[in-house]
């Protein structure tokens, strides 16, 4: 396979390319679901591939196929070769990269069993097992869709740069989504995804039994309890959740420096960030947001990025000042820096293009309980719904689930469907007090075109927030009437 | 690929899974080659393409049903041979039904296809020009967006008697104007073939809607009559389409359970699945079983006339599949809003004070099972009063319920437009669409 690579890139180079870069990688997924009892659906797809970007002075093209000879790369390469030359009339500014080290490095995740080697069956009971606690709870829960995924991918990429990196990563991923009715009470919906790279005995370790199970009584608790949230202001502790959600949202996303220049503007979007604003103030100095790639067992895992430059840990926020952007080579040499290895590609047919990996709030020095004995009136929001954010990463909205309204220091009774609608300074202004423990989500993050969904994890301690108003659900109920004319 | 290569891999493919002990099997082998060019500040920043082949199997066994892909041509024994032991120790499915026996007899889609599309691969770069110079000339400072044309052809084996085939064609392009970062436009154009295909009027839209934006005022978060765009329409229209998903339904996800039949919305709302809309992206004359597809009317004048089927909900609800397989759920192939009777002028003229969105984004659900949802207006947003926009307004979301919302449809125009983008990637052609008291929210710090 390096063969051909190498013999994508030099043909690139002979054609008239300034810098060229072939990746191979193949992707093996298995899934098996569990819908209300029934075994849903089991599958396992598997693709494999090879595409190269080849650069000239002005102009970029992209080419991918998955036919591994050597004339259909060949034609892969011109084909590349020819879309950079058409690109080239409507572009006027060079395209540059910054220059990197070259690594040759093969990397791979060592696991005692192999995610992608247990069979389907013994991943179908296990969310028999599942579904069979949730029905022994006697909770009412007319939705009890329950998913495992695992994947197993391997990349190399070569550059004409010299850089040659192979990895093999496997992941394996549990999601969840289960309704509640109760009689009188309407129905509550909670979602849930856990994901790490890593062998089944990382699986093992989540305990998916009994994380399900406690959603569902969760769910039972806050509809036969649950009371409207406060309309005055009030604090609020987010858990880990929230903040995990909120920092990929409004710090790890308008960071990536090919939206800030723009190149996302048409489907993504664009960011509030500008250049003049790395050094600037965007929060308290409690703030600390970091993306950490490097990170073992991560659902964002990898050491190496798809242009082949060595992963860090990128401090975005630091003590509440923009610190730092996400970069591939194309952006780092706009602002004249090195990159710092954010480029990612979801499979062998798209671009790499700049992404998250592990995006946190750094932890502080508060326990939950100093925190919660802080709050005379409050709320505490622990898990979310639904949630979105205007393209440019400001205006933002998380609909929570598991909350509690607390009094002197104490948690009191459930509070439904409190709304918490802010602006990205607003929040990270906010923030009083963080804390000392950081729990971790997995999701998987969308963007580019055609869409690009990649394994991320977000996560980050508790906050205390003061002085804060919330929303509420909308209505259930309505007038027809007529038009107001 | 030639489609006799291709039919006799899946031919193949189904002898393999029949002679290793499936009950049934189907298989899907498709191929395209497709071109991108994605552009940003009035600038092309790279040229993609693709070709590709792909082959996906679903096979039966003792009421089992196991589906897989694979991109890996060489492959496609093993994928059959996996699925294979996948299924012997799968559970029954209750839900199984057999494939359904053809063989059938297809209409063509009319227009589905045009070769012009594909040969024009060496005019991508004028095309975005043309685009861009559009909305430069209405307004616009700088431009960012997407022109995509794809040639596929598409072929079903089954061994219930279906061989079929076809080829379909599209080009579109997504134009986002801005005058500066806080203000924004967004044009689209789609077709099935190159006469169709008019890149200037979306740059046109984008850049007038992105200059109107300019001029700014305040607004209150409350309930507001409110004009949707044909963009906006398709992403939540759309989200209903959806919801009439049968599987959907059976596993109660859906804010349309249990509502067969009864009114679900107002008397103006007619929602269709036009698998066989001519010349419109995403049609098509057969669905993954080999089933003819047809027009469905999901929403007659406010009430719920049918759900979206495959074999296997057809079979739970004892009715006859829509043409809307899916392997294991059935989902929608176009949506179509039937036109109303109002001019683009005349629905605007119809509100005292409400607001115009141009367009949206970030659809997501607090409670699924009630279609609790919200969405992030994006674009320019502007309110109406007495008929006129006054100026554009900012930072608002639509957060409310889509029953409410159907119930609150009073009006749509004649014109339909073809709506197909990133964030709305089920085809669809809607009209503007006219709802009373559409719940506003802002951030409140």
């Amino acid at each position: 396979m390096e063969d051909l690579l190498q013999y994508a890139v030099d043909y690139a180079l002979k054609l008239g390319a300034t810098y060229a870069e072939a990746r191979y990688q193949r992707d093996l997924s298995d899934h098996v679901s569990l819908v209300n009892g029934v075994p849903l659906s089991m599958g396992y797809s598997s693709s494999a591939g090879i595409s190269v970007r080849v650069f000239t002075k002005k102009g970029l093209g992209f080419s991918a196929t998955n036919t591994l000879t050597r004339d259909s790369i060949r034609d892969s390469v011109e084909k590349a070769y020819r879309e950079a030359v058409i690109s080239e009339k409507m572009r006027k500014s060079e395209i540059n990269l910054s220059s990197e080290e070259a690594h040759r490095v093969s990397y791979m995740l060592y696991v005692k069993e192999n995610p992608s080697e247990i069979s389907l069956e013994e991943k179908l009971k296990e969310l028999m097992n599942v579904d069979k606690a949730l029905l022994e709870t006697k909770i009412n829960l007319p939705t009890r869709s329950l998913h495992i995924f695992t994947s197993y991918t391997e990349k190399t990429v070569c550059n004409s740069d010299g850089a040659l990196i192979s990895s093999k990563i496997p992941r394996v991923s549990y999601f969840f989504l289960i309704i509640a009715n109760m009689p009188g009470k309407g129905t509550l919906m909670r979602w849930l995804q856990l994901g790490e790279s890593g062998g089944w005995e990382n699986f093992k370790r989540w305990n998916i039994l009994d994380r399900t199970v406690s959603e569902a009584k969760v769910l039972a608790k806050v509809l036969e309890e649950g009371k409207a949230p406060p309309k005055e202001p009030v604090d609020v502790i987010l858990g880990p959740e929230l903040v995990g959600i909120i920092v990929h949202e409004s710090c790890g996303h308008p960071s990536e420096l090919d939206r800030i220049w723009g190149r996302e503007g048409a489907e993504a979007g664009e960011s509030y960030m500008k250049l003049e604003m790395l050094g600037g103030r965007i929060g308290s100095d409690k703030v600390t947001i970091i993306d950490d790639p490097t990170i073992p067992n991560s659902y964002g895992f990898y050491l190496y990025d798809d242009e082949g430059v060595k992963a860090r840990p990128r401090y975005l926020f630091k003590n509440g000042i923009i610190n730092e952007f996400l970069m591939n080579r194309e952006f780092a040499s706009l602002l004249g820096t090195k990159s710092n290895a954010a480029a990612r590609a979801s499979q062998f047919d798209r671009e790499p293009i700049i992404r998250m990996a592990n995006t946190y709030m750094a932890p502080g020095d508060w326990s939950f309980e100093e925190m919660l004995k802080e709050v005379k009136k409050g709320v505490y929001i622990k898990s979310f719904a639904e949630w979105n954010i205007c393209d440019r990463r400001w205006f933002q909205r998380y609909g929570g689930l598991e909350a509690y309204y607390i009094e002197n220091g104490e948690i009191k009774y459930p509070v439904r469907n409190p709304f918490i609608e802010f602006t990205t300074k607003g929040f990270y202004s906010k923030v009083e007090a963080v804390g000392k423990e950081v729990e971790f989500f997995a999701a998987t993050c969308g963007k580019g075109n055609p869409m690009q969904g990649v394994p991320v994890w977000a996560g980050g301690p508790h906050v205390l927030l003061r002085n804060v108003k919330l929303s509420v659900a909308p209505p259930k109920s309505s007038s027809p009437g007529k038009v107001m004319l | 690929m030639k489609v006799d290569e291709m039919k006799e891999l899946g031919k193949k493919a189904v002898d393999y899974a029949l002679k290793l002990g499936a009950s049934d099997a189907a298989v899907i082998v498709g191929s395209a080659e497709s071109y991108m060019a994605r552009f940003a500040n009035n600038q092309i920043t790279i040229i993609k393409h693709w070709n590709e082949a792909g082959v996906r199997v679903r096979i039966g066994y003792n009421k089992r049903v196991v589906v897989g892909s694979t991109l890996d041509l060489s492959r496609v024994e093993a994928l059959v041979e996996k699925l294979i032991n996948i299924a012997k120790y799968a559970k029954e499915n209750p839900f199984y039904a057999p494939l359904p026996q053809g063989p059938f007899e297809y209409t063509p889609i009319e227009g589905a296809y045009d070769k012009r599309v594909i040969e024009s691969s060496e005019k991508i770069a004028d095309f975005v020009d043309e685009a861009i110079s559009a909305a430069l000339a209405n307004g616009a400072k700088r431009c960012a967006g997407q022109l995509t044309l794809r040639d596929s052809i598409r072929v079903l084996v089954t061994s219930a008697g279906v061989e079929a085939s076809e080829k379909h064609s599209s080009i579109d392009i997504t134009v986002r104007a801005f005058v500066d970062g806080e203000y924004s436009g967004t044009g689209v154009s789609c077709a099935t073939n190159i006469s169709d295909f008019n890149p200037s009027e979306a740059g046109e839209k984008a850049g007038r809607i992105a200059k109107e934006a300019t001029k700014v005022g305040e607004i209150e978060a409350g309930k507001y009559d409110a004009v949707l765009d044909p963009l906006v329409a398709a992403d939540l229209l759309g989200s209903v389409l959806g919801a009439a998903s049968a599987l959907d339904i059976l596993m109660k996800t859906s804010f349309l359970t249990d509502k067969l039949g009864q009114k679900v919305g107002s008397e103006s709302i007619t929602i269709v699945d036009a698998g066989r809309e001519p010349k419109t992206v995403g049609a098509r004359s057969f669905d993954d079983e080999g089933v003819p597809t047809q027009n469905t009317t999901v929403i007659e004048r406010g009430v719920l006339k049918s759900l979206l089927h495959n074999t296997m909900t057809a079979k739970a609800f004892k009715t006859k599949s829509t043409g809307n397989a899916g392997w294991i759920s059935p989902s929608p192939r176009v949506l179509k809003v039937l036109p109303g009777d109002y001019n683009e002028e005349e629905i605007f003229r119809e509100v005292k004070k409400g607001i115009y969105v141009s367009n949206n984004w970030y659809t997501r659900y607090q409670n699924i099972r009630e279609g609790v949802f919200s969405t992030v207006c994006r674009d320019g947003v502007f309110l109406i009063e007495n008929g006129e926009i006054k100026y554009a307004v900012r930072g608002l979301r639509i957060a409310d319920t889509f029953p409410r919302i159907l119930q609150n449809i009073v009006g749509l125009t004649k014109k339909l437009y073809h709506v197909y983008w990133w964030e709305t990637p089920l085809p669809s052609k809607t009209p503007y669409v006219l709802v009373k008291e559409v719940n506003f929210t802002k951030t409140l710090f």
